[in-house]
């Protein structure tokens, strides 16, 4: 900005001293007056001579690009959120079933990775009757599709 | 037992239990004490922020009423030396042009030095703040709408603070130097060209705002219009899921929703704040300065120095030019966050 004052100044400068050879009613003096006229115009608009359009296109596309990055890391969070509450739901409908059965036990639910993911397997602790062992694993297997090679048992 | 686990789960919504993944971006040091950590009364909050704006102010109104006293005076004594000696009326206008100028471009150049600071604050607040919104709002389920409104934030955000500090402030300047020059010395084509220079900086102003007012409407009803097709095929997909297991997947969607709405909506009204604090200070300093000047200006026309007056009113102009310029960068802001707050759709 400095550079572009100083030139339009310097110009200004110049086309004055030019002009103050003539006499102010001289026709050379109009036609100089005019051509002086032409250059500080030319001098003041020097600028958009070297405005590149395509740098537009370029800034637009960085900007888009962090607003692609900024989306991604709150999906990601929002996944994060949304796994864990299904984890938290799955596990708490399991130890409610297994608590209607008069067992205490702990479960641990894995998601797979499909979108919304789902539990595939599934992580039971604690010592259970072969009767409530039972009545879990059909539980496991007709409400959450978990079949009984995924269902863990440990005791 | 089913009723319990709502319940649980409406619990675990009212207390944001990943409060940690969607933060507004801390206040900036020089703000900080005005805004409160956490927003529980708008109403309240912006209040507390304008009373310790006035309260602050008081040393820049006392400062800005001094050297319009020195004007007053200047023009006064100028009044009164023209009474005495007609025949020098041409030396001491020009004289005290020059010492109303004098007088007035050190505290203009420190307003115009504050509003450079304000727009650079504001803008470098933005970058922080709009990437934690657009990431709130693609959780949403607003991915479209997001991107699109991050795009034209990030882009005239970077186009108005970068014009404003390299070509509009500049501007400023010459507009100053130029009314020192018509007015001083009388001079109508300078206050021609003076006038041009003003119209140029508000028209600037106003366009860049036109037009990202248009494109945030307009991109913000067509990608809505695209995320809430978008959810209701996720949607869709959940509910041809095993009753159990979607029931479940259904529950925990409509929670994350909801508390990444209620994260989203602390963040934006934290985010007003913090903006409305960073801009209410400068602005009412600014505005002040404005104010006194435009008064002095009336005064001093009192003393039928015209040219004086005339003067004061220019600088009051270019206070009122960084007035208009610190507060478009807020209101570019203040527009955006409101338009991520106000969700998909």
């Amino acid at each position: 900005m400095r550079e572009y004052i100083m030139h339009l100044i310097s110009t200004a400068v110049l086309t004055a001293i030019l002009l103050s050879f003539f006499d102010k009613r001289s026709t050379q003096h109009e036609l100089l007056k005019c051509v002086c006229g032409i250059v500080m115009v030319i001098a003041a608009i020097s600028p958009l001579v070297h405005f590149n359009g395509m740098n537009l296109d370029r800034y637009i596309e960085d900007f888009s690009a962090e607003g692609q990055s900024a989306i991604e890391d709150g999906l990601d969070n929002a996944e994060e959120l949304l796994r864990k509450r299904i984890k938290e739901s799955c596990e708490a409908y399991i130890l409610d079933k297994a608590a209607s059965l008069g067992a205490t036990i702990l479960a641990d639910v894995e998601l797979d990775e499909t979108d919304p993911p789902k539990p595939y397997r599934v992580t039971i602790i604690g010592s259970v009757s072969p009767f409530v062992k039972r009545q879990l694993t059909h539980y496991l297997k007709t409400e959450f599709q978990i079949p009984e090679e995924m269902q863990i048992w440990n005791q | 037992m089913r009723r319990f686990i709502v319940l649980l789960l409406l619990f675990t919504i009212a207390v944001p239990v990943n409060a940690a993944e969607f933060t507004a971006p801390e206040a900036p040091g020089s703000v900080a004490e005005y805004v409160p950590d956490q927003v529980d009364n708008f109403g309240e909050d912006l209040w507390f922020v304008i009373n310790s704006a006035l309260k602050i102010i008081w040393p820049s109104i006392i400062e800005a009423m001094g050297f319009c006293v020195s004007l007053i005076a200047v023009t006064m004594i100028l009044s009164v030396c023209t009474q005495l000696s007609a025949m020098t009326s041409d030396i001491l206008r020009y004289s005290g042009g020059i010492v109303t100028a004098v007088i007035l471009i050190q505290p203009s150049k420190a307003m115009i030095h504050l509003g450079i600071q304000t727009v650079q604050q504001l803008s470098q607040y933005g970058k922080l703040l709009i990437p934690v919104m657009t990431g709130a709002m693609a959780a949403q389920g607003g991915v479209t709408k997001a991107g699109a409104l991050y795009t034209a934030t990030a882009f005239f955000d970077a186009l108005l603070s970068g014009a404003i500090t390299d070509l509009l402030i500049p501007l400023v300047y010459v507009f100053l130097c130029i009314s020192i020059v018509s007015r001083v010395f009388s001079q109508t084509l300078m206050k021609q060209i003076g006038d041009f220079t003003k119209w140029v900086i508000t028209w600037g102003l106003k366009t860049v705002l036109y037009i990202f007012t248009g494109y945030i409407s307009i991109t913000g009803v067509v990608s809505g219009s695209a995320d809430l097709a978008a959810l209701k095929a996720t949607k869709l997909a959940i509910t041809g899921a095993v009753p159990l297991v979607g029931g479940i997947l259904s529950d925990a969607s409509e929670s994350v929703l909801v508390s990444i709405g209620i994260m989203k909506a602390s963040v934006g009204v934290y985010g007003v704040l913090v903006i409305v604090a960073l801009w209410l200070i400068p602005f009412l300093q600014i505005g002040v300065h404005y104010l006194l000047l435009k008064v002095t200006s009336g005064l001093c026309q009192l003393f039928d120095i015209k040219e004086t007056s005339l003067l004061v009113k220019d600088f009051a102009d270019a206070a009122g030019l960084v007035l208009a310029m610190t507060g478009a960068v807020c209101l570019m802001l203040l527009i955006s966050i409101i338009c991520f707050m106000k969700g998909v759709g």
